[in-house]
This record gives structure tokens, sequence and C-alpha cells, in this order.
């Protein structure tokens, strides 16, 4: 089976030093410690890379993601078209998650993989009606392997598909996009509109130009879109592409063919610009973590090498860590000041979050409203219904982007807090690394971000690539923004006018009366649907703000109990070094020194890495 | 005054007194231009998205290859293509002046010179040229809409403007579309209503473009393209605003139309290449067009390439192959056979040209109210004489009524029910035989004639007087029940002197 495979990354080695440090900390015991690296460790082998795969409609947006991963595993049909977020990421089986929006609640299941197209595509699931907000696939595959996760996008053709909006507003959360049009003709007046809002929000745009073994003409088609696209600050980079030319299932490779269908280049640029500078990102955040646990055994170890040298500094050296030993004792409890600063500021965050957001819907609410009575052409209702779509994306984006800043912002505080109440041992590793706030999704340094992007971003939206609200916000609003486009449309009164010349004057009166209750329809449609909006999206900050607030606790209870456990078996070590004579005493120094000397040399090769 | 039966008589007879009206004043041209439209060939305009394949169907439609196509968005100007004697191409201006356009011949296409005129004050450009398949349609190039350059969409959107006072520029409209999003399906509506203005399900029709194209290309892209077709055919909303939606290929037949000797022999030398390399060749055009893989020049890959693209040439390859065509002839009538090109080719066919004459008369009737609206203002007796001939006009001709009643009732204007519909069909047939249009067979009574026509009348009249009918509802009772009236009139005056 041909397989791309991306090239070998250089931060393979900063991987492996974190991991030997990982394997000193099993031998040390402190398989606490341990567990932290190698996560980090895999996190720098994998950090996830959100790659947004979008385009109109057929324009082989699933067919190329096939090309990548030279397997069939989205649904491909000349008629069919995808009609659901997909998600495909790394995972050690195959599986295929459902998550549906029924009613009023999410559900989330796990289907048989042979049942993909019944939920992901216009023929099993026409219209989504089927509530599907998002399926997530895994699959053990070695380009994946490398962190990728790529979206797949309902194509965004046409007003009524609402996707764009919606993509849009997802741009923020993502690593890359990749512009999917094919070389049948130049580039429509929505595609470039689309790209140039795009390049502004997402610092890696690639554009391929798709299907050019079917198009004799596609270098013309490529000069014309780089004429169209000429007057864009930051212009996509174009791949040709054609999916059909890199085989996919057993079918054997065909050098020549292969390197015509580009995919290969469009996978070195994902790896160059996406996954290897998140990787580095990674690389540099394990590295500070290896620091920080190589400091904390090398402490232990060196109080015990004090003690045995000189055990009259026993009772002082006790007395410090009892000390510091109570002060994280208090801070692990319930009643530590931090703790009840995360829970005041998350119920701040969330009281004015859901505030903003109401606040939001009702002006949207009465914009719109205000926008139905004095509509006239087809073309203003088509602008009302962009506007709504927009504002209520924007409104959603906001609401997301706050609650990212929220929390951030509270760790900061806590870091602050704790270094005031526990001196500066706990702050000062936890400063040095920043901790995730939930599970794959937000693995990379958040700061590291101005020197991937070669653009300045605007600063509410850095920090945001990779968070989880993202991909629950794309989804949702992948499922919500077509119906609010529909909401308007389905009664756009001017279809009552369509061949008005044809159904003769007199029936002017009655066409004005129909126009009249389409009108009023239409504000009740919208209505309907900005309820419906506030609702689902009312239990999405909910639930993000619970997620927030135990993932905080969880990373800053977590770091406590390490600290806790180095103060304790040092106490111990201390008091047994003090008791220790002769012989046996000159073994341990030898020992101890011996480690010690592991240790540091551990120490200057991170930092060595570090520094590269 | 007794009126001839036939509807352009009539129409004529108003055009004729329109234009004694008008003598001298300044309306006397448009009147003349009115009378032109109502003498000259129905106008088809082939509207649709930009790169839609609209220069490349109605080439097909020609049988020649007239209009430019290219990879990019090339036609900038609504372009006539008429029946002439001899060859001429102008440009109409905004104030109604022609200038000449000089032209060549490219490959067949056109090359019209247009760089020393203004393209903002041209209309359109009208090419003349003898061709028996214009002889009874004009057909007309539209700019695409959704188009980069805004002044080409607006060209179009201005030619098929919707405006009730003024009739669009064409008589029926092909609208061509890309395959679509179902979705879009959905909200094509509100899109084509404001593309191709004056049209309704009796004068317009879908084509499925680039049929070739669908499904990358394979053997069996028609096919697929033919069950797509099927499905938005059904849809309630397009059901609303077309008649009818065929799936065509128009590089296919265009190329199938010209299809010339030595392209049918290099055809056939790639036909005779090896399985492997041909197989390989066929994968993707630069693929087929790498120097070495051929005998065949380059030059002439790429051209064949041009002219029938991938599929063309793969399906010309399986033609071949299977020994079912292998001259030029008859791979051309497998290409126009393969295309769909036929099926447009009957709905012009069946569709439009019979409803030719009241379309036309439509349109002229429409453009005339508004002359007389205008003459008013320099001749108040004169435009009053005018208005209320047409009044009169369109009052006691009752193609009309039917035609707004075909209309009313396939754009779902009105509901009416499955028996109803096929009730109206039958009425409304183009047939003069009594008992089919009543329904009855040959060998009824006469008095069951009588009976029939007389429930006709009572049936309509009570749905058309139901409390909760609406005017349109009203409208269509009542032009059911006066068509069933005019059955009745001509049971008891067989000469068919109708007053």
């Amino acid at each position: 089976m041909m397989m791309p495979l991306l090239p070998e990354v250089p931060v393979a080695d900063k991987a492996a030093a974190v991991d030997a440090v990982a394997a000193i900390a099993v031998e040390f015991g402190r398989d606490d410690l341990a567990n932290r690296l190698v996560v980090a460790a895999a996190r720098v082998r994998r950090p996830a890379t959100i790659v947004c795969v979008v385009g109109e409609f057929k324009q082989g947006k699933s067919s190329l993601i096939n090309a990548m991963l030279g397997l069939d595993v989205c649904p491909v049909d000349d008629d069919i078209a995808t009609s659901a977020t997909t998600l495909l990421r790394f995972g050690d089986e195959p599986s295929v998650v459902v998550r549906r929006r029924r009613g009023d609640g999410v559900t989330v299941e796990r289907v048989d993989p042979a049942t993909l197209a019944d939920w992901v595509t216009e023929g099993g699931n026409p219209d989504n009606s089927r509530g599907v907000e998002r399926v997530d696939i895994t699959l053990p595959h070695p380009l994946l392997a490398n962190g990728l996760v790529i979206v797949d996008t309902p194509g965004m053709g046409g007003l009524g598909a609402g996707h764009a909006a919606a993509t849009l507003s997802f741009l923020p959360f993502a690593d890359g996009l990749i512009f999917v049009s094919d070389a049948s003709s130049e580039l429509s007046a929505p595609e470039v509109e689309f790209l140039a809002s795009a390049t502004g929000l997402c610092p890696n745009v690639v554009f391929a130009l798709a299907k050019i073994d079917l198009y004799p003409s596609w270098r013309r088609i490529e000069t014309i879109n780089a004429r169209l696209l000429h007057d864009q600050a930051d212009a996509p980079v174009v791949v040709p592409v054609s999916s059909v030319l890199t085989p996919t299932g057993s079918e054997l490779p065909d050098e020549k063919l292969v390197e015509m269908s580009g995919v290969a280049t469009l996978l070195a640029r994902i790896d160059s610009q996406i996954v290897s500078p998140a990787k580095a990102v990674a690389a540099q955040r394990a590295l500070h973590e290896a620091l920080g646990a190589v400091r904390q055994m090398k402490s232990a170890l060196e109080t015990e090498l004090d003690v045995l040298d000189n055990p009259s500094h026993l009772a002082e050296i006790v007395a410090r860590l009892t000390e510091s030993t109570a002060h994280l004792e208090q801070l692990r409890g319930p009643g530590a000041r931090w703790s009840i600063v995360v829970a005041d500021r998350l119920s701040d965050l969330s009281s004015n979050t859901g505030h903003q957001f109401r606040g939001a819907m009702r002006s949207v609410s009465r914009d719109i409203e205000a926008g139905i009575e004095l509509l006239k052409t087809p073309d203003d209702w088509d602008q009302l219904a962009r506007q709504l779509q927009t504002s209520v994306a924007d409104a959603v984006t906001k609401v997301f982007v706050e609650i990212e800043g929220g929390a951030q912002s509270t760790r900061h505080a806590v870091v602050d807090l704790i270094g005031e109440d526990s001196g500066d041992d706990l702050s000062a590793s936890t400063r040095s690394v920043q901790v995730e706030l939930a599970s794959m999704w937000t693995s990379r340094g958040i700061d590291a971000l101005g020197k991937r992007g070669t653009r300045q971003l605007s600063s509410a939206l850095v920090g945001l690539r990779g968070a989880q609200g993202g991909i629950m916000m794309f989804g949702m609003m992948a499922t919500f923004l077509p119906a609010g486009a529909a909401a308007l449309l389905m009664s756009n009164p001017i279809t009552i006018s369509i061949g008005a010349a044809f159904a003769g004057v007199q029936l002017a009166d009655a066409r004005k009366r129909k126009i009249a209750q389409r009108r009023q329809q239409a504000r009740s449609n919208v209505r309907q649907f900005l309820d419906d909006v506030q609702f689902a999206v009312g239990n999405e900050i909910g639930d993000a703000l619970r997620d927030v607030q135990r993932s905080i606790r969880d990373e800053f209870t977590g770091r406590i109990s390490e600290l806790l456990r180095t103060y304790a078996e040092t106490a111990q070590t201390a008091q047994r070094a003090a008791t220790e004579h002769g012989e046996f005493a000159q073994q341990r120094v030898v020992a101890l020194g011996a480690s010690l000397e592991r240790l540091s040399l551990a120490e200057r090769s991170l930092a060595r890495s570090s520094a590269e | 005054m007794s009126l001839p039966r036939s509807i352009a008589d009539r129409v004529s007879i108003v055009c004729d007194e329109a234009g004694a009206l008008a003598e001298g004043t300044a309306f006397a041209g448009d009147v003349a231009a009115v009378r032109a439209r109502l003498d000259g060939a129905l106008r088809i305009a082939i509207a649709g998205r930009v790169k839609a394949g609209k220069s490349t169907l109605l080439n097909a439609l020609v049988g020649e290859r007239l209009a430019p196509t290219d990879a990019g968005e090339c036609t900038r100007l609504v372009t006539w293509y008429q029946h002439g004697n001899g060859y001429d191409v102008v440009a109409v201006r905004a104030d109604g002046r022609s200038v000449p356009v000089p032209f060549r011949r490219v490959d067949g296409a056109l090359q019209f010179d247009v760089d020393a005129l203004q393209l903002d004050t041209i209309e359109r450009l009208v090419v003349s040229w003898p061709s028996s398949a214009l002889r009874r349609i004009t057909l007309i190039d539209t700019p695409g809409l959704a188009s980069l350059s805004v002044d080409n969409s607006l060209r179009t959107s201005e030619f098929l403007a919707l405006d009730e006072s003024r009739p669009s520029e064409a008589d029926a409209v092909i609208y061509l579309m890309r395959h679509l999003h179902r979705r879009d399906a959905e909200f094509l509506g509100s899109f084509m209503d404001r593309s191709v203005g004056d049209s309704s399900p009796v004068n317009a029709v879908a084509v499925l473009s680039r049929a070739d194209e669908i499904g990358a290309g394979r053997l069996d892209a028609m096919s697929s393209s033919r069950r797509i077709a099927e499905r938005y055919a059904v849809n309630e909303t397009l059901r609303t605003l077309c008649s009818a939606v065929v799936p065509v290929a128009g590089l296919i037949a265009e190329a199938g139309l010209t299809l010339r000797e030595d392209e049918a022999w290099a055809l056939r030398q790639l036909a005779a290449t090896p399985d492997p390399i041909r197989d390989q060749m066929l994968r993707a055009v630069d693929a087929f067009c790498e120097p070495d893989a051929s005998e065949l020049t380059v030059e002439l890959r790429r051209h064949l390439l041009d002219r029938l693209g991938v599929f063309g040439v793969r399906f010309c390859v399986g033609e071949i192959r299977g020994q079912r065509s292998t001259s030029a002839g008859e791979l051309a009538a497998a290409l126009v056979a393969e295309s769909g090109l036929d099926a447009v080719r009957q709905l012009i066919i069946h569709q439009f040209l019979p409803r030719a004459d009241v379309l036309k008369a439509r349109t002229a009737l429409i453009s005339l109210r508004t002359i007389a609206e205008a003459l008013r203002s320099v001749d108040v007796i004169g435009g009053s004489r005018l208005a209320a001939l047409v009044e009169q006009c369109e009052a006691s001709t009752p193609d009309f009524a039917r035609l707004r009643l075909s209309h009313l009732v396939a754009s779902r204007t009105v509901a009416f029910s499955d028996d109803q519909r096929d009730e109206l069909d039958v009425l409304m047939a183009q047939s003069t035989d009594v008992y089919e249009r009543l329904g009855l067979d040959r060998d009824a009574a006469p008095a069951a004639l009588h009976a029939g026509a007389l429930a006709g009348i009572e049936r309509w009249r009570t749905l058309g007087a139901a409390p909760m009918a609406d005017v349109a509802m009203r409208e269509a009772c009542e032009t059911m029940a006066h068509t069933y009236e005019g059955i009745f009139v001509e049971l008891h005056e067989p000469s068919g002197g109708h007053v």
C-alpha cells in the first residue's frame, strides 16, 4: 500500500531527551513526574494540529482527504455530498463516534464504521435530518500519528448551506486550512470573498486546485485564479492536485502519476507549515517540563547529601519542609484562596458571557426583524440571510473566544496567587510550564503562536488554536446556520412574484397580501431560530465552563500533589540520612553524587536542546 | 368587429393600428420593433452561472462552433445569434444605433474585435448567420451570473430584468445549472427567478450542464448525471420554476456535430495503442500530453482534449475498441447521442415552439401597453385608443387566459389536485378533437358531449364560487369554465365561427 509519509522530524531527539528524563524519574520512584513527562513527549510526537478542508460543494474535498490518507475513508459519490462535519484523528483502533443534537439534548454514540455514509452524506442523512453535529473518526494511520487532525466539511456552496460563516467562525481555532476548488472554472465571487476573509483569520491557507486530471486547461485556470487573488495581501499558496492519481487501498502506485497528483506536495507543505512548527513548540514546552522535573529530583538528592555531610542541618531542613508542606496542604484544601478565585472568576465569566450572548441575540433579532420590513429585492433577502448567519456566528465565536480568554487569565491569576501563598517553589515550576486546559486539543503552547504565524493576528484570537471549544462550536454552527438561512429564505416572498408578468396584473393585490404574510412568517421563523440557538449555545457555555473549571483544578491540584510528595520524600530521606554512619554513609554519598551527576548531565542536555 | 381566429393575426392587427397611431411620433420606432419581434423568430435565452457551459450548448444547438468558448470566462456581452442571409456582426449601442463589428474565425469560433468599441455603451452584439437551426429560433448567449466582473453580471441581470411592465427580451429561457447542492435546489427558486426574470414553467427548462464532468469523467458519467437530473426534476421548488430538467454534455455534443476525419483518425490511433500505455494516458490530462507517451504530436493530443474533454476521448476510444463506431460519421453520431443534446432539442420543439405564437403575442401586447402609456403623454386620444385596443385584444383572446392558467397551475400558484391537473392537460391539448378534450370515448352520443361540456362549466363555476377560493383560484376556475363554454359553443356552431 502506498502511504504518503511525512519526512523525519528533527524534534524527535528532543522527545527522546524528555523520555530519558521520564525513565530516570521511574528509576527514582517518581512515577507521577514520569507520567507527566511521557504525556509531554507524546505531544511532541503528536501535537494536535487541526487542518480544515473547505470548499464549495462537489469540489472533491472528501476525495482529497482519501488521497492524502491513501485510504477510502470519507464516502465519495457523484451525486451525494457530505452533509456533516467529520473529524479524522489518530487512534489505536479505527472507530466512528457520532455526536447528535436531538431536540434539546446531545447524544454521543459509537457506530459501526461501515455505516459511516448513513451519517455523513446527503444520501443517508439528507439535509442533516439526523441532526449530526459532528462525526469523530479515529484511525491508526501514520499521517495522523504525526498529530494531524483533519476536518472534512460539508460544501459551503450557496447560501443555503451556510457553512461559509460556520467555517470562518471556526478558523481562529484551526491551525490550517486547505481550500479546495476544482480546475473546471475560475474562482467564483463568493469563493474569492471567502478566501479574503480566511487568510486574515488563519495563518496557513493552502489552495488545492483539484481535479487537474480532468481539465486540460488547469494551468490557465491557475493563472486566472492567481490574477483574481492578486489584490489580496496574503494570497494563499496554490497546490494543483488530482485525487484520482493517488492510489487508495491495494492499488499499485505509479511513481510518475503519484508525482503528478500533487498530494505529496500538499502533505509536505502541511508538514513544514503546520505540523513541524507545532512539534517544535510542543518540544520546547516538554523540555521545560522535563527541566522542572529534573530540578525537583535534584533538590531532593541535594538535601539528602547536605544532611549526610552536615547532620546538624537536619532540624532546619525538616522545619522548612514541614512549613512548606503545611502551606501546600492548605493550598490543596477546598478553602484555598486560589480555589475560591477559580470558582468566583468562572462564575463571573459564566454570567458575563451569558449576559452578553443574550444581549447579542436580542440585537440580532431586532436588526433582522427591522430588516425584514425593508426588504425589496431578492438580493436584499440574500443579504439579510447572510447578515443573520454572520451575526449569529460572530456572537457565538465571541462567547467562545471569551471563555478561552477567561480560562487563560484565570490560570495566570492562580499562578500568581499560589506564588504569593507558597513562596517561589511552585510558582516557578508552574510558570515555566504552560499546562493545558483540556485533553489533546490544547496540547500546544499558546505563547509561541507569534513565531508560527507569519502575520500578526488580532490579540483577541491568539491562544485559541486547538481549543476544544472551537470544535464544539464548529459542529454546532454547521448545524445551525443553514437553518438560519432557511428560516429567512424559505419565506422569501420573491418566489411569489416569479412569472408575475405571466400571472397578470389582476393578481397584484393578492400577491401583496401574500407578501405581507410571508414577511410575518419570516419574522416568526427567525425568532424561533434564534431561540433554538440561544438554548443550545447556553448549554454549551455551561458545559465549556465546567470543563475549564475542572481542568484548572485538576492541573493545580496535580502540581501541588507532586510537590507534596517531593517534600515528604525529601523529609524522609533526610531523616534517614541523619542516622546513617560510617561506610554506609560513604557509599550513599558516592551513589548520590553519581545520581546528581546524571541529573546534571540530563539538565545540561535539556538546556542545550532547549536553546537550539 | 369580427376578429380573426389566429392569435398572431389578432395581435398583428393591433400592431398595425398602433403603427398608424404612433406615426410621426417618437414612438414609431418602438412600434416597428414590436412588429419585428412579433414577426421574427422565437427568442430563447441561455442563462446560468459563470462557466456553466452556455456558449458550448449554444454551439451545439446551432451545430457549428460559433460562440467563443474558453477555459476562462469569455462571454462578456449579451450576444444574439440569429438567422441571416449573409455573415454579419453588429454591436447595438444603448442609444439604439448599430455599429458593424469586425470578426474573424479562429478554429471555427468567432472572435469579435470589440477593442475599438466602448464596451459599456454596447447593449448587445447581434450575429447574423446563415444556419437552418436558427430559422425558427434566435439564440441569446448571456454573460454568466455571479461573474467576478460585476459589469458582466449586471449586463445579464439587466437583460433578463424582472419588471412587470416591461417584457423580457427573451421569450423562453434555457437555464443551465451545474451540479448543485441538494439544499441549493431549494434555493434555486430565488436565484433562478432573479436571473431569468420573466419566466415560468411554461417557458423555462433547466439543463444540468457539463454532465460529462460529473463523476470525474468516468464512462458512466452520463447515466450518473441522468439520475441526478431526475432527482432535480421531482424537486417541488424546481417544478414550480421549470418544466423539465435534462442533463447535457455540451462539449460532447459540440464535438460530435463538428468532428473531423483527422480527429477520428487520431482517436483510432489512440485506440490502437497498447493497453497499459493507453490506460496510463487516459488517467489524467497531463499523462495524456506526456511527450513520449504516444506517436501523436503533443499539439494534436492537446487539441483532442480541448475538443472532447477527458470523457469524450475515453468514450471515443471505448467506442472504437468495442467496434461500435469507427468512422468520423459513426463517432460523431455516437457522441451526439451520448451528449443528451436531443433532449434539449425535443424540449424546444415540443415545449417552446408550439407556444411560440402565444409567447411572442404576449410580449408584443405588453410592449404595446407600455407604448400606449407613453403615447398618452403626447396624444391623449391616440394613447387611450391604443390602450383600449390592447385591453380588448387581451380580454378577447382565450389563448392568453389559457397561458396564464398553465402558468398558475404549473407554478403551483393555484393548487390543483392531480386529477384536476390531468383534466387541464387534456382540455388544453393542442387537439381539436372534442371527444378527446372532454375525455370521452369516440362512440359517445352527441348528447354526452353536451352533457360533458355543461358538467365542466357547472363544476368549475361551483369551485370558483367557493368562499375559500382566492383571486388566483377564482381566475383559474373561470378560465376552465370559459374553455368548456367554448367547447359548448363549438358543438352548436360546427362552422367554428367565434365572435
